[in-house]
């Protein structure tokens, strides 16, 4: 056993006294994933009450009643559409066929009124349009939406009023909702999907014309890019009937368990190993500054700098420790109260060859892999100022003033657009998975920049954590 | 002559502008027991902080068991512990015997542990009984004693120790003196005391000098065991006394105890000193004053 081996084990025996204040650091950082985990779980519970067939039932009926009492113009029709909903039992809470097409039935019955009031001119075009209307509601009534939408198709292809682009993308989405069974009864959690790959198309049409107009700047063309990932991760579900996927970061609800969800958003959320790895700092140190004890092993035959290096090695260990407790934790947190069923689904990406499936923790551990090295960077403030100050509650104290400080004073610099130049500095440019994600406080941030400004920071405090523990005396 | 453990030369140190150790040169050899003593405030503890590492010379050298400490700190750090007035220790909260162990483990000191040898010692001491209570626990003195152990137990072969008797009872002082002694003697450690008490040194110390103001004085010599028998110690007063220094470093005469201002302490044959006068006349070095030192009786305590 060489030297650093030799006073590292020492330095981890040391701490193995200290046991309790490891437990307590591994308790406390429990503790606030739980804590997070069970308001996500309330919360997701409070939405159901608010968004379950009982609570938008009762919304309909309310509705109703306020529609018989008020007789607003074509009150008839959303009175008649909201009875036909609430007889038939069509899912409010969730996109589905039934109730987008009752929705669009309403809607052209209130424009065909419109224009009869407005005096209709052709009359055979009315008695026509009430025909075809009249058609819907047998085929909405009847349940099966593959005849709706054939007739769809049809009137689409009759309809001289869609420019050639526009017809054929309403063609391409009747069929594949026609191919892959979007609407059946029993591929419910597909509309939903295929409502928002359905909006995102529209999105995308949008920003092309824009394109053509010479308006896209750069912040359009990624959301483009997003567009595009999130078109293909879609296809790809709806086309291999993947119903549960992990993909944690998705921003809508259906597209993601609630289990990967809640482990995400408490796993984003979470800034308490920031203050535990500040705190750890303490525990490591503990009194030996002011004990003496840093003077008594000054005296041992150990350079100063190995014993600088063997206490930061042994840290590091620890953080990774904190973070391996964050991820599992996370995960075990949002079980606990989520359940675990969907611990093995898939998670999507998206790669330039194409979409992949890889297991559903693998995102999640991206990501905080990409969050490890700003927490690290907090400990290294926390590691420096217990140097410099020889008192580690007192750095610990002080980090945690300087991570809250920094966060105002980014939030406001953010408010003010003053963000040129000061993304180099107050840590606001480092947080690496909102960097990623193009999400982080300044505009337009090259994860580069935020690399390169990471290795700094960390560089200067170790520098001059270093010089304050190899040229200081203590004597 | 018995191996060098600790060679100290023109150490000086400042802190702001005082100046805590002016040129202080000493030694410290195997078996041998010496005394720096001064009042507070002195430089004593400068020295102490200088080598134990916790604080770093502006001027001179410091050699422990052959190796330079600036530049091998490992190395010479591994021939010496520290003990400082008010004990520490690794594992507060633990027993004494986890605290051997810890200690010697950290030392990296090979073989196993002496369980029998600690025993003997701690007997010596009157702590056998009190090696299984924390340490926390323990009174200051014992504490003291179990530092002293500790030291002992990893083996090292230089043993600094700062106020060795401040906290003890008359019965805890004579037990430690009589124990540093036998230490001294039979297993050739070296210890050098840091104290204040001149009597207390006097009766532990072979050799004993007065730190003042940062500056060191000439040694005095109590015990004449250490010395080889064919050479006596002699007080020379020179002018330059480092044209007489380097005299004697050029015939490689004697062994030079102690410098200080125009005198230098060296134990020298007689055909040895025959030479350096001889030396000195030629070079036009102005001899003022040669005086036989004298060293003091034998503690009864022996």
């Amino acid at each position: 056993m060489n030297r650093q081996q030799r006073l590292m084990k020492s330095e981890w025996l040391r701490l193995r006294r200290r046991g309790w204040g490891l437990f307590l650091c591994g308790v406390i950082l429990l503790s606030g994933l739980f804590v997070l985990a069970g308001r996500e779980f309330f919360w997701a519970r409070s939405m159901e009450r608010y968004t379950s067939p009982e609570a938008l039932a009762a919304d309909a009926k309310r509705e109703m009643e306020r529609l018989q009492a008020e007789q607003p113009e074509g009150y008839e029709i959303d009175l008649e559409k909201l009875r036909f909903l609430l007889e038939e039992g069509v899912p409010l809470s969730e996109p589905n066929w039934r109730l987008e097409a009752a929705e669009r039935l309403a809607s052209e019955r209130k424009q065909l009124l419109s224009l009869l009031k407005n005096g209709l001119e052709d009359e055979q075009e009315l008695t026509l349009r009430l025909a075809s209307l009249g058609r819907d509601e047998k085929l909405i009534r009847a349940g099966d939406p593959v005849p709706y939408l054939q007739k769809k198709r049809a009137e689409m292809q009759q309809n001289p009023d869609l420019s050639e682009e526009d017809l054929a993308l309403a063609l391409w989405k009747l069929d594949y909702q026609l191919e892959y069974g979007i609407a059946e009864e029993e591929n419910r959690w597909k509309y939903p999907v295929f409502s928002v790959l359905s909006g995102n198309i529209d999105r995308m049409r949008e920003l092309e014309r824009l394109a053509d107009t010479g308006f896209l700047d750069s912040g359009y063309r990624r959301e483009y890019r997003r567009l595009e990932r999130e078109l293909a991760l879609d296809c790809y579900r709806l086309e291999q009937g993947r119903e549960r996927i992990a993909n944690p970061g998705s921003a809508d609800y259906w597209d993601s368990e609630p289990f990967w969800s809640a482990a995400y958003q408490i796993q984003q959320e979470y800034r308490l190993p920031m203050l535990v790895l500040a705190a750890l700092c303490g525990l490591l140190f503990g009194r030996d500054f002011s004990s003496g004890r840093m003077a008594l092993l000054f005296g041992y035959p150990y350079r100063r700098g190995r014993i600088f290096s063997a206490r930061l090695s042994l840290w590091g260990l620890l953080a990774v420790g904190v973070w391996l407790l964050h991820f599992f934790g996370s995960i075990l947190a949002a079980g606990s109260f989520f359940g675990f069923g969907s611990l093995f689904s898939p998670a999507l990406i998206w790669t330039e060859s194409g979409v992949r499936e890889l297991p559903g923790a693998l995102p999640l551990l991206w990501e905080q892999l990409l969050d490890f090295p700003y927490y690290l960077l907090f400990g290294m403030l926390a590691w420096t100022l217990t140097w410099l100050l020889c008192n580690p509650w007192t750095a610990a104290g002080g980090t945690a003033v300087l991570v809250f400080l920094c966060k105002a004073l980014e939030s406001r610099i953010a408010y003010a657009e003053l963000v040129s130049w000061t993304r180099v500095l107050l840590f606001g440019n480092l947080e690496l998975s909102r960097v990623f994600q193009d999400n982080s406080t300044y505009f337009q941030n090259p994860p580069l920049l935020s690399i390169i400004l990471l290795l700094l920071h960390g560089g200067v405090l170790l520098l001059i954590s270093w010089d304050a523990c190899v040229r200081r005396e203590w004597g | 002559m018995k191996e060098r453990l600790l060679s100290v030369q023109n150490l000086t140190k400042q802190r702001g502008s005082q100046l805590l150790l002016r040129r202080v040169s000493f030694e410290c050899r195997r078996g041998e027991v010496v005394g720096i003593l001064g009042p507070q405030g002195e430089g004593k503890q400068a020295l102490f902080s200088l080598l134990s590492g916790a604080s770093f010379p502006d001027e001179g050298s410091i050699t422990l068991g052959g190796w330079d400490l600036a530049a091998r700190p490992e190395e010479a750090r591994s021939e010496a512990a520290f003990l400082p007035e008010h004990p520490v220790f690794f594992l507060p909260g633990e027993a004494g015997w986890e605290e051997l162990e810890f200690s010697r483990r950290l030392r990296g000191t090979e073989g196993p542990f002496p369980h029998g040898q600690v025993l003997e010692w701690a007997g010596k001491l009157g702590l056998a009984e009190k090696l299984d209570q924390r340490c926390d626990r323990l009174s200051l003195a014992e504490q003291k004693q179990l530092a002293l152990i500790r030291a002992l137990a990893e083996g090292v072969r230089l043993l600094v120790c700062e106020e060795p008797n401040a906290g003890y009872g008359p019965a805890e002082i004579r037990r430690t003196r009589e124990f540093i002694r036998a230490c001294a003697r039979h297993e050739e450690r070296a210890f050098l005391l840091f104290g204040h008490s001149a009597a207390e040194a006097e009766a532990v110390c072979d050799r004993i000098a007065v730190l003042t103001d940062g500056r060191l004085g000439g040694f005095r010599m109590l015990r004449e065991e250490f010395l080889p028998e064919e050479r006596r110690p002699y007080r020379i007063s020179a002018f330059p006394i480092e044209a007489a220094r380097a005299c004697l470093a050029e015939a490689g005469l004697g062994q030079v105890l102690a410098l200080y201002g125009e005198c230098m302490e060296v134990l020298l044959t007689a055909e040895e000193w025959g030479g350096l006068n001889r030396m000195m006349a030629e070079r036009g070095i102005h001899l003022h004053r040669v005086e036989p030192l004298r060293f003091q009786d034998e503690d009864d305590f022996e």
